[in-house]
């Protein structure tokens, strides 16, 4: 059985054995392939990984794109419900946000806009207006061609075909650019210089800066009222460098809006034509306290006087009255009273403007609608208008008021406007004064159902700025999300380049690390074959010396024997025996040479050798005697014959004489 | 002699037929002189030991010394690893090595402690001997046997293959991860024993290397016995040497049929009682007896599953939970006390395995208690159940061939039941000769040695 303290221990051969010294260098060549491996592993699976937050990666900027077309879409309808001045500003970021962009308007300033865009510098010109204003070679080089003038390259070309009024070209202008001030320019209208704006004078109140306006040798700042919303130009302060100062109103020529104010008041009404909307703009700005600035170093050149068609002005006078009704209604019977514009006015059109009007007017007391019905019958008595005319004119405006209101989807009060409306169409009323006084009635009850539409409506209103605050709520934790994906996909985008710099760098070990390898296996197939190599001679030299050694055994059992016989004590066999075997040693030594030369294997076959050669020599020595001896008989012979006598040689004589000494 | 006999697990909680082998083995040697003890490892430490890292304790099973180590999952998470490579497993054998002055030691299963029971006693200059099983050392489900029912020729691509086959999901999250080629690429690399961490990579790199690394230690036992010769076949195919090789085939403990009842008399039965005797698990086709039923129309004939359910929980309750003919009895599992009876309550057994069984022992213990053997014409069964002679043989998976045989033998049983099998040797034999094979090894390591 064997034993435990028998086994080789693992790892516990000593120095002198180079079979252990092997075994334990190839376990640590392996050892090393094991550590090279976990290394490899260990770059695998942070590559794994990498490569699993990169599918994580793509979902989240597909979740983005998603986000992005939500907010998109949420910008738009915002645009749409009046907001338009908040995509503008979301569309640029705060930082690179321009102080001043210049925007000329309408279809006929398009060539002011070229002609001033070259001397506007680095502030931004654009134009807005009706596709059908922009020259055919521009419209081609939007289509691709190459050949426009150098001046028009650096302009901002806003064709959309809702620019047809002012106010629309206005909303659009704003929408289109992003700069805190807004220089709007009208048609006739040029910069001769860059435009600059002193930041000092932009008080967080003024929400329009009016210009100077250089007609000729003279110069216009801002306009004035005459009377009931009618205005003239404001002649400006002599010199050009005098400081900003309130302007009561803004001119339609040029202007400059300001952002911040632009959002709180609102868009510009597109459902006034003409300059009408910049008055209601600034009634509307003067309601939330801000101001108007007369900025006299920011300059204009007026290059051709507005227009003088009476047609313009009828239509001016029109939309000065509607934003009279909705701002000054309590003054609209006088203006109707001193304006010409109903009696001529085509009859078609009449019943229309008197609802729109009227309709404009309903924020007044009933007592400004009194007076407004009446400033109507006083002018159109006045004008000496027919009976039948002024009655038939009351009852078209009574139905186009009640159809105003059957047009519009009202949220209660619809069986009233109904049966308004059918009694209208029945009711012939002779007198016009009666037919006022029925038209005075049915204002009053038409105030009655929009009042109970309206207080529905502002419910409702309510409720929708309460869903709108909602999503906007919604949308900026959407916005804050995506912000913070956005920081998680740069941070990941991070990890994933260092990642890949390390793991190019862990392919470059790891090939090293592989040629290292293949010449580690290649040297441990080399110690391997060596191994096998030593543990041949290693076996062949154990089995000879084991050979040796019994031998050693057997020779030393033979001298204790020899010893033994030899009767040495045990004190005297030391030195005696060391030298005895050295005698021996040499004997042996001869007496191998002795069996070698005579060609035997062994003692025995010597002494048989020797045993039939000492036969041989006796019969040889035998032989010899013989041969003597019958020589001596011829010697004799020779002594004793007669013929031919002849004496013997000294060797005859000594072999005579030996042979008869010996027996 | 000193022998330390090693397996994957052993008695009372498992009583498959390795442990019963073992088990036989320990005993008969004991009370031939032969200092035998076991070191089985136990798989369910976690279940019965939830706090422990580990557990190393002595036990007595039956008169024979059990050294029982076990070591807890979560100290080795990688199960792909942890099938061959368990550090801490590793050292509780080393342990025991050290303790007692082991001649030998005989691998029956390395399962779970891997490749150390090979190479801690060759750092000790024991002699190691091992007992091929199954296909483990091959596979890493020890089967040959694909997911989709097919047989395997081994680990395909270098063992990629087997990733799909053995963990779908690990497939998946490799390819998730996108990086199957680098793995692959240092698939030959040896397995860092230290590491025992889960990742996907280090999972797919154990399967990787596996197969290699388990055959280069296989090569280096002493001599490795087959139970077939199927078996021996299959592993020199993949590169074991032959001459490491020997055959012997199981022998069974005659003890355990020392209470079994006498069996039916042939003539005058009232029905044909059939037999099914293993784990209800898809691998042992035990779907293809129930479908081959369908098909047999006599009604004298009753079926009866003896197994457990828990190889394949989800396979086999949906399979005993759809028995619907009422010919078909599902028993459970029996202690290994009861097999006497349970064979003799049979007049054939089945065995319709789709696998390559090596040497089935519910097949040697059928042939021992002279029930006749249907069974899959397939691996190591053909060798011990002799046409005509011990039983009859069918094509694996051929559920029509099974239900012609069986409705053949239901319409004329005499003739098959009357057959007389050879019995198997008796674990006496095996004894003796692993004795001598024992003292073969030994006399050539002294010689060696001097």
């Amino acid at each position: 059985m064997t034993k435990k303290g028998d086994k080789t221990e693992p790892g516990g051969a000593t120095g002198e054995d180079p079979a252990a010294g092997l075994r334990r260098d190839l376990a640590l060549r392996e050892q090393q392939l094991r550590d090279l491996t976990e290394q490899s592993l260990g770059f695998l699976e942070e590559l794994a990984e990498s490569r699993r937050r990169n599918i994580d990666r793509d979902e989240l900027a597909r979740r983005l794109g998603e986000l992005e077309q939500v907010l998109a879409d949420a910008r738009r309808r915002v645009r749409h419900a009046g907001g338009v001045a908040e995509a503008a500003r979301d569309a640029s970021p705060a930082g690179s946000r321009e102080v001043l962009e210049v925007v000329f308007w309408g279809g006929a300033a398009h060539g002011d806009a070229i002609a001033s865009q070259r001397q506007c510098g680095e502030v931004p010109v654009a134009w807005v207006g009706p596709p059908d204003a922009v020259p055919a070679r521009r419209t081609a080089e939007a289509h691709g061609a190459t050949n426009a003038e150098p001046a028009e390259r650096g302009l901002h070309m806003i064709a959309h075909r809702d620019a047809r009024t002012p106010a629309q070209c206005w909303n659009l202008g704003m929408a289109a650019t992003s700069a805190e001030h807004v220089l709007f320019v009208g048609p006739g209208h040029r910069l001769r210089a860059e435009p600059r704006l002193p930041g000092a004078d932009a008080a967080p109140n003024t929400a329009l800066l009016c210009p100077r306006i250089e007609v000729g040798p003279r110069a216009e700042l801002g306009c004035e009222e005459v009377q009931l919303l009618r205005l003239r130009p404001r002649e400006a302060p002599s010199g050009s460098g005098a400081g900003a100062t309130k302007v009561p109103w803004p001119s339609a020529g040029a202007f400059v809006v300001r952002r911040a104010a632009f959002e709180r008041i609102g868009l510009f009404d597109e459902g006034l034509l003409g300059p009408a909307a910049l008055l209601d703009f600034t009634l509307r700005a003067r309601q939330q306290n801000f101001e108007v600035l007369g900025v006299p170093t920011l300059t204009v050149e007026r290059t051709a006087e507005p227009r003088e068609a009476a047609a313009g002005e009828r239509q001016d006078d029109e939309q000065r009255l509607l934003v009279l009704a909705a701002h000054r209604p309590a003054s609209l019977g006088l203006a109707l009273a001193d304006a010409p514009l109903l009696w001529q006015m085509e009859r078609a059109a009449l019943p229309g403007y008197l609802a729109q009007l009227l309709s404009r007017a309903r924020g007044a007391e009933e007592a400004d609608a009194r007076a407004v019905v009446e400033q109507v019958a006083l002018g159109l008595v006045q004008h000496s208008m027919p009976v039948d005319e002024v009655c038939a004119r009351v009852r078209d405006s009574r139905l186009e008021l009640w159809r105003g209101l059957a047009d519009v989807d009202l949220p209660t009060g619809r069986d009233q406007v109904r049966a308004a409306l059918r009694a209208v169409e029945q009711q012939v009323l002779p007198e016009p004064l009666a037919a006022f006084a029925v038209l005075l009635e049915d204002l009053a009850q038409n105030r009655r159902v929009v009042a109970s539409a309206v207080q529905v409506l502002q419910q409702q209103l309510q409720q929708a700025h309460s869903q709108k605050e909602e999503i906007d709520v919604d949308r900026h934790a959407q916005l804050a999300r995506a912000e913070r994906a956005e920081g998680a996909r740069a941070a990941v985008q991070t990890q994933l380049d260092q990642v890949q710099v390390w793991l190019r760098e862990a392919h470059a070990r790891l090939e090293e690390q592989a040629t290292t390898s293949e010449k580690l296996h290649h040297d441990i197939a080399e110690v391997q074959r060596q191994l096998e190599a030593s543990r041949g001679q290693l076996r062949e030299l154990e089995a000879r010396s084991a050979e040796a050694e019994r031998a050693a055994h057997e020779l030393t059992d033979e001298v204790s024997a020899v010893a033994q016989v030899m009767g040495l004590a045990s004190t005297e066999r030391g030195d005696r025996l060391k030298r005895r075997l050295a005698e021996l040693h040499e004997e042996s030594v001869k007496f191998a040479e002795t069996l070698r030369a005579a060609g035997a294997a062994d003692s025995k076959q010597l002494l048989a050798g020797l045993d039939a050669l000492s036969q041989r020599v006796q019969a040889a020595e035998h032989g010899i005697v013989e041969r003597d001896r019958q020589i001596v008989r011829l010697l004799a012979e020779v002594q004793t014959r007669r013929l031919f006598p002849r004496a013997l040689s000294a060797t005859e004589q000594a072999l005579l004489d030996r042979m008869a000494r010996e027996p | 002699m000193k022998v330390l006999l090693v397996v994957h697990q052993f008695l009372p909680r498992h009583i498959t037929g390795t442990e019963q082998y073992v088990r036989a083995l320990a005993r008969g040697m004991r009370a031939q002189g032969i200092d035998a003890r076991v070191l089985a490892y136990e798989p369910l430490v976690q279940f019965d030991s939830p706090d422990r890292l580990f557990i190393e304790r002595d036990e007595q099973v039956e008169g024979v010394p059990v050294r029982r180590i076990g070591v807890h999952h979560r100290q080795s998470p990688n199960p792909e690893l942890r099938d061959y490579e368990n550090p801490l497993a590793g050292r509780l054998l080393a342990r025991c090595l050290d303790e007692t002055d082991f001649d030998l030691v005989h691998v029956f299963h390395p399962r779970n402690l891997g490749t150390a029971a090979i190479e801690e006693p060759r750092l000790r200059s024991l002699p190691v001997v091992v007992n091929l099983m199954d296909f483990w050392w091959i596979c890493p489900n020890y089967l040959l046997w694909r997911r989709d029912g097919s047989l395997c020729d081994g680990p395909p691509e270098g063992g990629a293959g087997c990733i799909p086959c053995l963990d779908p999901a690990l497939d998946a999250a490799l390819a998730e991860r996108r990086v199957g080629a680098e793995t692959r690429s240092i698939g030959a690399l040896p397995t860092p024993a230290g590491n025992q961490s889960a990742s996907p990579v280090r999972q797919a790199h154990a399967l990787l290397g596996r197969k290699e690394r388990l055959m280069a230690l296989l090569a280096q036992a002493d001599r490795v016995v087959a139970p077939s010769r199927f078996l021996a076949r299959i592993y020199e195919g993949h590169g074991l040497p032959a001459a490491r090789i020997v055959h012997l085939p199981y022998g069974l403990d005659p003890q355990r049929f020392a209470d079994m009842p006498a069996r039916k008399p042939v003539p005058g039965r009232p029905r044909l009682d059939v037999g099914y005797i293993g784990s209800i698990s898809r691998h042992k086709g035990v779907h293809v007896l129930l479908e081959a039923l369908q098909h047999v129309d006599a009604r004298d004939i009753a079926v009866h599953l003896h197994g457990s359910r828990d190889s394949q929980p989800g396979f086999s309750e949906a399979l005993v939970d759809g028995i619907r003919d009422r010919r078909v009895t599902f028993h459970g599992p029996f202690a290994p006390s009861e097999l006497g009876t349970v064979l003799a309550g049979l007049d054939l057994l089945v065995v319709p395995s789709l696998w390559y069984e090596n040497t089935p022992f519910s097949v040697l213990e059928a042939l021992h208690a002279g029930v006749p053997v249907v069974a899959s014409n397939l691996g190591g069964i053909a060798e011990i159940v002799v046409e005509g002679a011990s039983g009859l043989l069918f094509p694996a998976g051929d559920a029509k061939a099974l239900a012609a045989l069986l409705a053949r033998i239901a319409a004329a049983p005499e003739r098959t039941l009357a057959l007389r099998p050879e019995k198997p040797p008796s674990i006496d034999d095996n004894i003796g000769r692993l004795r001598r094979l024992y003292d073969e090894i030994l006399a050539q390591r002294a010689s060696s040695d001097a």
